[in-house]
This record gives structure tokens, C-alpha cells and sequence, in this order.
């Protein structure tokens, strides 16, 4: 976890009326520092409860693979506001498609023949998800997505 | 006509997912069919406009 992270986590679960933990080297967030006050964090109100949760989630979905390569994306496509350090990924379009029994079934005892075409199936469930995915007018990958043409 | 092939954000999506990484072999079935074969049959559209049809079946999954 970032340090980003870990300081949004120190500032949510911190005691509001005694300020700031520290970074967490200077001893004052040692748990027995905190134990006098341990009835207080049990008092967070909703805001903090959900940015704490937005947080968590926030880490376990994104692994750091994916968000080198959307980081990639951003940087080859021109994109120079890197100020959000957390890209959002909530919008993939095959987010639902994973945990479906297609993209959950093992693929180990099957045949060869079989596996190809369970490939096959995932690969076209993947390409049609992105092509019904939001602010698309059209069902479907267009020409325009893979070609551009003008004249000069 | 100049062509220029363009990579859309969309399409910067598709090979960005971290779904590819469940199935490699769906991934690279996908990647052929959108960028080995769409991507060479719209370089050929604006020369022949009657390859439009198939193409968009190409995009649509349903010829590979």
C-alpha cells in the first residue's frame, strides 16, 4: 500500500479532537498511545467509514500491474493530468463479465479441442462487452476505432 | 487520401484490461482479431468501400 494510502487510513482512523497520528515513526500512533482514546475510533462518523472503505477498495482492485499499464495508457494518449494517483477502473465494461461461469471455469481438464474454443468464447464475450459498453451509440466496434482516415 | 491508422482510448481499453490476464490465449485470439485482421482490412477500406460489411462483421465477432 501506498503511502498516499496509509496516511488517508492514519487520518480516517485518527481521534479527531487530538489531532494528527504522526507518520507513524515518531511513536504516537503505537497502539497503547491510541488505547485511552480506543472507545472514540468506534465513533467514526459515515463520511469517514466510506472514505475508509473507498480506500480499501480502492487498493484490492487495482493492482499495481494494471495501473502501470492505465498509467501507460494516460501517458500515450497525451493525457497530462496525472494529479489523480488511482485512474479509475470501476468503468471497465468487463468487470461483471469475469466473475461469470465463462470466465470462471477451469480450463485444465479439458481437451485441447475444448479449450480453444472456451478461448474463443471468452475472447468474443470480451470484444462484444466493449462494444455495448457506455457512451457508444453504436452496439458495436466501429471502423472508426481501428481506422482514421482524412484528407490533407 | 492519407491514411493513418488511429488507436482509439476505447480501443487502448480492450488491450489494457486486466481480464486478459484469466485466459492469455483469449487475449491473443482477441488482439488478432482486431488488430491483424480489422486493422489490415481498414487500411484497404478507403481504396474498397465494399469491404465495410465485412469488416463491421469482423468488429462484431461474427467472422473470424
Amino acid at each position: 500500500m501506498s503511502t498516499f494510502h496509509m496516511r488517508s487510513f492514519q487520518t480516517c482512523f485518527s481521534d479527531p479532537e487530538s489531532g494528527p497520528q504522526g507518520d507513524g515513526r515518531t511513536g504516537a500512533g503505537k497502539p497503547e498511545a491510541l488505547a485511552p482514546n480506543a472507545d472514540k475510533r468506534n465513533t467514526l462518523n459515515a463520511a469517514q467509514r466510506a472514505t475508509a472503505c473507498f480506500y480499501l477498495l480502492s487498493c484490492v482492485r487495482r493492482p499495481s500491474l494494471s495501473h502501470h499499464l492505465l498509467f501507460l495508457k494516460k501517458t500515450a494518449c497525451g493525457d497530462s493530468d496525472h494529479s489523480n494517483p488511482l485512474p479509475s477502473c470501476n468503468m471497465r465494461p468487463t468487470r461483471e463479465l469475469a466473475q461469470t461461469s465463462l470466465f470462471t471455469q477451469r480450463s485444465e481438464a479439458l481437451s485441447i479441442l475444448e479449450r480453444t474454443r472456451l478461448s474463443y468464447e471468452r475472447a468474443r464475450a470480451i470484444g462484444r462487452a466493449y462494444g455495448t459498453c457506455i457512451r457508444i451509440p453504436h452496439p458495436c466496434y466501429t471502423s472508426s476505432d481501428v481506422f482514421f482516415s482524412s484528407q490533407p | 487520401m492519407e491514411d493513418v491508422l488511429f488507436l482509439s482510448p476505447k480501443f487502448w481499453d480492450l488491450h489494457t484490461d486486466p481480464i486478459a490476464s484469466i485466459d492469455g490465449a483469449a487475449a491473443t485470439l482477441l488482439t488478432i482479431q482486431y488488430n491483424l485482421c480489422a486493422g489490415t482490412l481498414a487500411t484497404y477500406l478507403p481504396e474498397k468501400p465494399s469491404l465495410a460489411p465485412l469488416l463491421q462483421r469482423v468488429l462484431d465477432f461474427e467472422v473470424s
